[in-house]
């Protein structure tokens, strides 16, 4: 008789010689198992007792390598089958065809044969593989009475006896293996494991090209805007400290004494550095400001600017007008010296001369008096319209100061951020590419998945067709290609 | 105070108080809070589902087989958890107690089947943090004709073998086969055994349903059923309480507004918070004088404002305010 295994092993190799092992290890051990508090543990027991030429083990003893003879899979008569018990099924029968169904505990449950059949419906119904599983029941442990057994140590001994069960059985870890293979062909050929990593790739890929636009626009326009705030603010600030000087050394030039007129020219000319000053300091401010809200360095300070160019007060050339003040403060003189002579000389008649003499005095002081505060008001008048002149001269210097500081740095600003740009979109333009790269690389391997696919898929399904039709009969082989368990 | 009974104070006074005040508003408000709790019962097939589910509709709970529109779930599970089990208790959105039924069928040892079943629903709660409690669903709506109560009466003289389902029908009696089978699928062998023991006890035919009903634990599931929906309840209560006193702002009812700060309410309140904690597990002192009830504001105002859960907080403070009124009325 020729060994089971070579034989099955034979009908893959006839297909493709290069299959050579399901990659397998076939144990002759029987694997009891099942759900938690299924009734395993004493079944087990009672079978090593009854059946002392086999070996039965649980499913910790055993690997994921290791195809046992027969798998016993034992489930409560409680109730009938879940879907986590059939998926138990599946993990424990991987390698294995024969299947033998135990219902336990039926000395306690009065319906064990309905949940029997139940069980034995669903079963068949989760695979065409499970169609001729036998099911049995048994109570291993009952509280009274004697262990009800014979039928499944019956079964066991027949199935195991019977030569073909060791050819099924590597044919279904062949099943098992050949069917396993070519759905990971299949699936690495329709990229499913990279399929999230491509996804999010793209994604990435899109979000790095929106940003980009978004914040090339954004800065722009916020630089736009900073620019045109800093005009209008440091124009304004410029104009009203212009305006608020101008009045403070007005006000000065009209409470004006004589002796204070050499000493305000100078004083006006130091308060016009000074605003000058501060308003340049205000710029650089405003501007390094805006500069860092940009994300930008502050554009550089350009060297100090000239003081403004004031002429000297007119307060000499005022000849004509002395004259006529002579004149006229003379005529007054005169006329108030006169007077006085006549009221002397009416009062008292005897004292003509002394009237006389005090009429030239008085005329003469109040002729010196009225000469010396018409020059003091025209003094002041001239001082004021000089203050007027020198407050639009600072005016003029200051907002050309805010306009030509403002044009140098938003050119510096627009250049720095072009630079910054480009660095940007070049670090942007590498990592797109690298994306692209490996975009390229996961398409390129999965084409070459596909190619692989179209090579090994065919001998392979055509061995699994081999194997089905040992396993199942000519005529469900070719119904199963599909592995449609519906169409079978 | 008991289980719903803080809850049904309140349904009473509101109820008198919208007959008097003759408030057509007040009406819709009354069906609402009065209405009962909506019981869904859950689990896999096989399990004995529709069985607990007629045990508890007999019993005067409200079940309904809607269970995305019920206010708490019964998760019906037979001998173990399984997988299918743990994925629905997870997916639970609303309060949710298991009933392992089939208590009976446990096993024998180590005390008895429902002693095991104790236990065994003790674990599945330890696994699950869910309320978990022991039934035998069939007791729990078995009806014994005449012909059954002969035959009971006729096991108590005449001993069958009930070491197993099979031996029971299959081993030569006196009784008919198909009799015994009958008796086997109203009652299986543990219902079997308390009938003929409490018939040999001398129990006559009125008093074995009431046996059978006691060994069926239905009472106490009934009973954890109630306890699980103590927070609804308070909810609901709290919400109409809400509801009430905008009401009572819109319509400017001073006689409403008054209604809701009279001792009846504030103590049903309290009755109703009490249910809560105490169905959690905490303990509630029942001391009916002033010190007692002192006591029992500043532990619960202490309490409220401890790392508990809102719906706690909320209790504490209730039980706080409900015990001041009581402490004002003795003083």
């Amino acid at each position: 008789m020729t060994d089971p295994v070579a034989a099955a092993d034979a009908v893959v190799a006839a297909v493709d010689p290069g299959l050579s092992s399901p990659g397998v290890e076939s144990r002759d051990v029987v694997l009891v198992t099942g759900p938690w508090l299924g009734g395993t543990t004493s079944l087990i027991d009672v079978l090593r007792e009854r059946l002392p030429e086999h070996t039965f083990v649980e499913a910790d003893e055993l690997g994921t390598a290791h195809a046992p003879a027969a798998v016993v899979f034992v489930v409560s008569a409680i109730a009938r089958l879940t879907e986590s018990d059939c998926a138990l099924v599946d993990l424990a029968a991987i390698n294995t065809d024969l299947v033998i169904g135990v219902v336990a505990k039926i000395d306690a449950h009065r319906n064990w044969r309905e949940v029997l059949a139940v069980d034995r419906t669903q079963l068949a119904a989760r695979a065409p593989r499970y169609q001729h599983v036998e099911w049995v029941g048994a109570a291993a442990a009952p509280d009274l009475g004697e262990p009800r057994l014979d039928e499944l140590v019956g079964v066991l001994r027949q199935r195991l006896a019977d030569p073909d069960v060791q050819r099924r059985n590597r044919l279904r870890a062949w099943e098992v293996r050949l069917d396993n293979g070519i759905d990971r062909y299949r699936a690495d050929a329709a990229g499913a494991d990279r399929q999230a990593r491509v996804t999010t790739l793209r994604k990435n890929r899109d979000d790095i090209l929106r940003a980009r636009r978004l914040s090339k626009t954004e800065r722009t326009i916020a630089l736009r805007s900073q620019i045109q705030q800093a005009r209008v603010q440091l124009t304004h600030f410029g104009r009203n400290r212009c305006t608020s000087v101008r009045a403070e050394l007005a006000e000065d030039a009209s409470s004006m004494r004589r002796r204070r007129l050499g000493e305000f020219e100078s004083y006006v000319r130091t308060r016009a550095e000074e605003v000058v000053d501060e308003a340049d300091e205000g710029i650089t401010k405003h501007l390094g400001d805006a500069a860092t809200e940009l994300g930008l360095s502050a554009p550089e300070q350009p060297p100090p600017l000239r003081a403004p160019e004031f002429s000297q007060p007119p307060l000499k050339s005022r000849r004509l007008e002395t004259q006529l003040t002579m004149i006229l403060g003379a005529g007054f003189g005169f006329g108030v010296a006169l007077a006085v002579t006549r009221l002397c000389a009416g009062l008292a008649p005897g004292l003509t001369i002394a009237g006389l003499a005090a009429g030239g005095l008085v005329g003469l002081l109040v002729t010196v008096w009225v000469v010396g505060i018409r020059g003091l008001l025209h003094d002041r008048a001239v001082l004021d319209r000089w203050v007027t002149d020198v407050a639009a001269t600072l005016r003029s210097t200051v907002e050309e100061r805010v306009a030509t500081r403002v044009l140098a740095a938003e050119t510096t600003l627009t250049s720095d951020l072009a630079a910054r740009e480009e660095a940007e979109g070049a670090t942007a333009a590498d990592r797109v590419a690298e994306i692209d790269a490996e975009l390229r690389e996961h398409a390129v391997a999965i084409a070459k998945a596909a190619v692989v696919r179209d090579r090994r898929v065919p001998p392979l399904q055509q061995a699994l067709d081999a194997v089905r039709t040992e396993l199942y009969g000519s005529r469900s082989a070719k119904a199963r290609t599909g592995s449609d368990p519906a169409l079978s | 105070m008991g289980l719903t009974e803080g809850h049904q104070i309140f349904v009473d006074a509101l109820t008198r108080f919208a007959e008097q005040s003759q408030n057509a508003r007040l009406t819709s408000i009354i069906v609402r809070i009065a209405a009962p709790l909506r019981i869904a019962v859950l689990g896999r097939d096989g399990v004995g589902r529709g069985t607990v589910e007629a045990a508890l509709a007999e019993s005067g709970v409200t079940v309904t087989p809607d269970a995305p529109a019920a206010d708490l779930h019964v998760l019906v599970i037979a001998e173990t958890l399984k997988p299918e089990d743990h994925a629905r208790l997870a997916d639970a959105d609303r309060p949710i107690v298991m009933v392992l039924n089939k208590a009976d069928l446990t096993g024998l040892g180590d005390g008895g089947p429902l002693v095991r079943a104790h236990r065994r629903a003790a674990d599945c709660r330890a696994l699950t943090g869910v309320p978990t409690v022991p039934m035998v669903g069939l007791l729990a709506t078995a009806h014994l004709d005449d012909e059954l109560m002969t035959a009971l009466r006729v096991l108590v003289t005449e001993p069958a073998d009930l070491t197993s389902t099979d031996a029971f029908v299959g081993t030569g009696h006196s009784l008919r086969p198909e009799l015994r089978q009958r008796l086997l699928s109203m009652l299986d062998r543990f219902g079997i055994a308390c009938a003929v023991l409490a018939l040999g006890e001398g129990a006559d035919d009125a008093t074995v349903p009431t046996v059978l009903r006691q060994a069926s634990l239905l009472d106490r599931v009934v009973e954890h059923i109630e306890a699980a929906g103590a927070p609804v309840r308070y909810r609901r209560l709290r919400s109409t309480i809400t509801e009430l006193h905008s009401l009572a702002m819109q319509s400017d009812d001073d006689r409403l507004t008054h209604f809701l700060s009279t001792d009846a309410t504030v103590l049903a309140m309290m009755a109703a918070a009490v249910d809560v904690v105490e169905a959690a597990g905490v303990e509630v002192d029942r001391g009916d004088d002033a010190a007692a009830h002192l006591r029992r504001a500043v532990h619960w105002r202490r309490y409220s404002r401890g790392p508990v859960s809102a719906l706690h907080r909320s209790c504490g403070a209730d039980i706080a305010r409900g015990s001041l009124r009581l402490l004002g009325r003795v003083r």
